[in-house]
């Protein structure tokens, strides 16, 4: 039985092909092929981005990285949104900063700013105590100290004695 | 040394003449039993035992490697696709129902990853050729082919490679993957079909057109 002239040209072609079937990796190749791939699941590796474990790992998340793939208009909006929905935030963030800070006097500023002052020795402290009151705020524990004024006493459970007073 | 090859193709024709159409009605692949061996090894992988994984990846590695080389006409690439394909299965274990064979859904995630590697590089091709093996030069296909058939009768098996390299890269990625599994590692038509989850009408028909471009590239190394 001949052979259609077509058919034997596939011999031929298959005949070549069958050289691959003889193209080899270096020797020892394969004896360490599968060492490589247990280190590399040992450690964790698994040469993807996180992107691609996420889309990997979540099914929605590779659902919706293909439909933006292959809608680039669509994920040109989404991106646009983003970026739009951030700086709006930014921009509103600052706002409600500005608003919160109620601006002082320049004469309470220059009253407010030394506030650091020796127990018992503070005329100027009426002036913040004052302040505190009229903007209802409530007192400090420094204002507390102050109110009480006594003295620090060393507990005697400590049996402290200063230098030289000893026996 | 020549690369492993399924018992399937002493089973397949060599000389396949083209099917019916692509959209000839799809006939489902037959059921396949995961063997009893191979299933346990799974699910022993699977509860996290490394051991079983690594038989199974050696059982495999030689021809996962070998199709993704043939696809990429590219060791260094075919070395990283075969590793990654195996480290992708290793993690994606849990999803596998095995209403395949461990080996079919292998071979389909390298043969993806493969593609979306080609796709990607596909304008910086560049050839690492693993070396033809000492066998190749007793091989009496292919001493005939050189000696009497091939009109330069000069040129020898590494320029021969070479060329039957290039043109391969020239076929698309279908056609590609359609000769490296039939006509290179000796599929059946059925077996391609389940990895490429096409009928096989499918199959014979890419096979015929990807002959026949490669017939035409390969012209003056056939006659």
């Amino acid at each position: 039985m001949s052979m259609s002239p077509e058919q034997e040209n596939f011999e031929s072609l298959q005949k070549l092909l069958a050289l691959k079937r003889h193209e080899q990796p270096p020797p020892g190749y394969f004896n360490r092929f599968s060492d490589q791939v247990m280190i590399r699941i040992e450690a964790g590796e698994t040469g993807r981005t996180i992107g691609e474990r996420l889309s990997f790992d979540v099914p929605w998340l590779r659902r919706f990285w293909s439909l933006l793939d292959a809608r680039p208009i669509l994920a040109g909006a989404i991106g646009a949104a983003t970026c739009g929905l951030l700086i709006a935030g930014v921009m509103y963030s600052e706002r409600a900063d500005m608003t919160e800070v109620s601006p002082l006097p320049v004469s309470e500023v220059a009253k407010s700013q030394p506030q650091i002052q020796l127990p018992g020795a503070s005329p100027d402290t009426a002036v913040i105590e004052a302040s505190a009151v009229e903007s209802g705020a409530q007192p400090s524990l420094f204002q507390k100290f102050n109110e009480t004024k006594k003295p620090w006493v060393v507990p005697a459970s400590l049996n402290y004695s200063p230098l030289g007073t000893s026996n | 040394m020549i690369m492993a090859e399924p018992a399937s193709r002493k089973a397949s024709n060599p000389n396949d003449i083209p099917g019916p159409p692509a959209d000839a009605p799809a006939q489902p692949p037959p059921p396949v039993a995961l063997p009893t061996e191979e299933m346990v090894l799974v699910k022993r992988a699977r509860k996290g035992d490394l051991g079983a994984y690594d038989e199974l990846v050696k059982r495999y590695q030689e021809r996962i490697y070998a199709t993704v080389y043939h696809m990429t006409s590219n060791h260094e690439d075919a070395n990283d696709l075969a590793q990654e394909a195996f480290i992708k299965a290793y993690q994606a274990l849990k999803s596998f129902k095995g209403g395949s064979s461990f080996y079919t859904w292998v071979y389909r995630i390298a043969v993806n990853k493969t593609i979306n590697f080609l796709k990607q590089r596909k304008n910086r091709q560049q050839m690492s050729l693993d070396d033809i093996d000492f066998n190749a030069e007793h091989d009496p296909d292919l001493v005939a082919l050189i000696s009497e058939k091939t009109p330069r009768r000069d040129i020898n098996l590494a320029e021969l490679q070479e060329k039957l390299n290039g043109a391969m890269q020239k076929l698309s990625e279908p056609h590609r993957l359609v000769v490296a599994l039939h006509d290179v590692q000796g599929m059946s038509h059925e077996e391609i079909a389940e990895i490429m989850e096409c009928n096989i009408g499918t199959v014979r028909s890419r096979l015929f057109y990807a002959r026949q471009q490669l017939q035409a590239l390969l012209s003056d190394y056939l006659k």
